[in-house]
């Protein structure tokens, strides 16, 4: 869990330290005081990037020169280190910090698993194929730190090929990247498809929030033909990318590849994920968003993640969203926003009321 | 800056252009220069101003040189046999620090790179098929760099190398020896995993 978070030059938020060491924080307040800054100042720390904007500096307050967040994880044995994240506006200011040391991105991913489910978050996934592989990715990243590591030399080899498509360059001079992206490309799918097929096993287990999930079925979709050995995907998929060369010369660009698969959450013909902000699509992600929370705690062994909730009432009716966050409370730690208090006068919470950019505990129970 | 002498703000403005050296660091050895004593300054002067006209490169290997062959490929005691391939004459320099290589080297002067333009005509590679093609080679080791880059520098070599009739390798990857497996970046870690080896037992 996060015991608490210190953070300056965050958005509007008043420069302080909040302590959030309950099950259950509940972020209070009217709408526009802050209540999701502080949501994605937890976020910010964990994976560096920001759930509510495409670039994480866009999170720096107008006119701060930087912004800073640190904050303690503390472990199943209730011992803790500090992370810290130092970010500037320009590229390359950005500090990262294990127990007050500098360390690689590599190194600091993974140390608090965070997962986010914000209102905006079907609208985001229906959206794009993109926002459906890093669903994929952020989550397969927190189990194995290799997948960043990957995914990055991928698209650097990617950009490559892509480059030598445009400039019409002659076949051998092809063939390195398409065998680094066939390489890369195997390890990328192979752990995505995996982590789709431990989902899967999950998607049935909150019949309260989503009844369909025993009959959903969720689906990683590529170009080549689903779990062998790795060589033969390896070569499948380089094959792949050699048959694409005369269309892919006319594109520009690479058309095969885990950089265009895509994930599919299938109800009787329905992909539900692209489906946008229906309440159906609402309760099937907030589903998945458990299931993830389950496996990433399976893999982690006693290392709870962090669900943080932001503004998920809004296509939830009461009931739904009480069964959300009590069922999110077993798989870990729960941080929610929400403009309905009143929704949570039973629940036992570690209660934050924000007011224009402060910060206030009102309770504890 | 504006407010040091004219020569001062030169020399800084010089040593800014080096790698790793910003305007604090480059403010800090112009003031360390200028209280030296004068016979100091000049000699690290004319060591400067020597270096375009006595540094050339190695007519066989591409290292950097003093006259026309280096002192590796000089050296009668090195088997010629065996070659291994570098991006830069820096990374030859980290392997002879090692003493574990007593064959001969091929400096490319860099990696392939279309998004920074840079091709195989750029680098040393028809000169190393050159040296190949030449004979007496039993062995080219492609020890470019463990980026994308060196990389598909190395598959592309070991591609334009094959049918040659030597072999070709490529060096392993994995942990650092002396090291706690704590402090490992975990990256390097899960690779040296993966690519684990059998240890023979006894029987």
């Amino acid at each position: 869990m996060i015991a608490w978070l210190e953070h300056e030059g965050l958005r509007n938020l008043v420069p302080g330290r909040v302590a959030l060491d309950a099950d259950l924080v509940l972020v209070l307040g009217a709408n526009a005081q802050g209540k999701t800054s502080l949501l994605e100042g937890v976020y910010l720390l964990a994976t560096t990037r920001s759930f509510r904007a495409s670039r994480p500096r866009e999170a720096i307050r107008f006119g701060a020169e930087k912004m800073v967040v640190r904050g303690e994880v503390r472990g199943p044995g209730g011992s803790g280190f500090t992370l810290a994240m130092e970010l500037g506006r320009s590229r390359g200011e950005r500090r990262l910090l294990v127990r007050e040391y500098p360390a690689k991105l590599a190194e600091y991913l993974g140390f608090l698993p965070v997962l986010a489910l914000a209102g905006d978050t079907p609208h985001r996934v229906a959206a794009s194929g993109s926002e459906r592989r890093r669903l994929l990715d952020r989550a397969t990243a927190v189990a194995e730190a290799a997948h960043l590591a990957d995914l990055a030399e991928y698209r650097r080899a990617l950009a490559q090929r892509n480059r030598l498509l445009k400039e019409g360059a002659p076949d051998p001079l092809l063939e390195p990247w398409e065998e680094i992206l066939a390489d890369r490309g195997q390890r990328i799918a192979a752990r995505r498809r995996a982590l789709v097929a431990a989902w899967q096993e999950h998607l049935g287990a909150w019949p309260d929030l989503f009844p369909e999930g025993g009959r959903a079925q969720l689906r990683y979709v590529e170009e080549i033909g689903g779990a062998r050995a790795p060589e033969e995907e390896r070569e499948e998929l380089l094959g792949a990318l050699v048959e694409a060369r005369p269309r892919d010369r006319k594109l520009g660009w690479t058309s095969v590849g885990p950089h265009r698969h895509d994930l599919v959450l299938d109800l009787d013909g329905v992909d539900l994920l692209r489906m946008g902000s229906a309440g159906q699509a609402r309760s099937a992600l907030a589903v998945l968003t458990l299931a993830q929370a389950r496996v990433a705690g399976e893999r982690r062994g006693g290392w709870r993640p962090v669900l943080v909730l932001d503004d998920v009432e809004s296509d939830l009716d009461p009931g739904r969203l009480a069964g959300l966050v009590e069922a999110a409370r077993r798989e870990g730690q729960v941080i929610a926003s929400t403009a309905k208090p009143e929704l949570f006068h039973e629940t036992r919470a570690l209660r934050l009321v924000v007011r224009a950019g402060r910060i206030d505990e009102v309770g504890r129970d | 800056m504006g407010n040091l002498p004219g020569p001062l703000e030169r020399l800084v403005e010089e040593l800014r252009r080096l790698p790793g050296i910003g305007p604090r660091t480059a403010r800090r050895l112009a003031f360390h220069l200028a209280r030296r004593p004068a016979d100091e300054v000049r000699a690290l002067a004319a060591a400067l101003a020597g270096l375009p006209e006595t540094l050339g490169t190695c007519r066989e290997c591409g290292n950097l040189a003093e006259g026309g062959l280096c002192p590796i490929c000089a050296d009668p005691r090195r088997d010629r046999g065996l070659l291994c391939v570098v991006e830069q004459p820096e990374n030859l320099a980290a392997i002879e620090e090692t003493g574990a290589w007593r064959g001969l080297y091929h400096v490319l002067g860099g990696a392939i790179s279309p998004l920074r333009a840079i091709g195989p005509e750029d680098l040393a590679v028809d000169a190393l098929l050159q040296r190949v093609a030449g004979g007496g080679i039993r062995e080219v080791i492609l020890a470019t760099n463990p980026t994308i880059e060196g990389e598909a520098t190395a598959l592309y070599l070991a591609r334009r190398l094959a049918g040659s009739g030597v072999r070709v390798t490529r060096p392993a990857t994995g942990l650092p020896v002396g090291g706690d497996l704590e402090y490992v970046d975990r990256t390097t870690l899960a690779r040296a995993l993966e690519a684990r080896r059998d240890v023979p037992g006894e029987d």
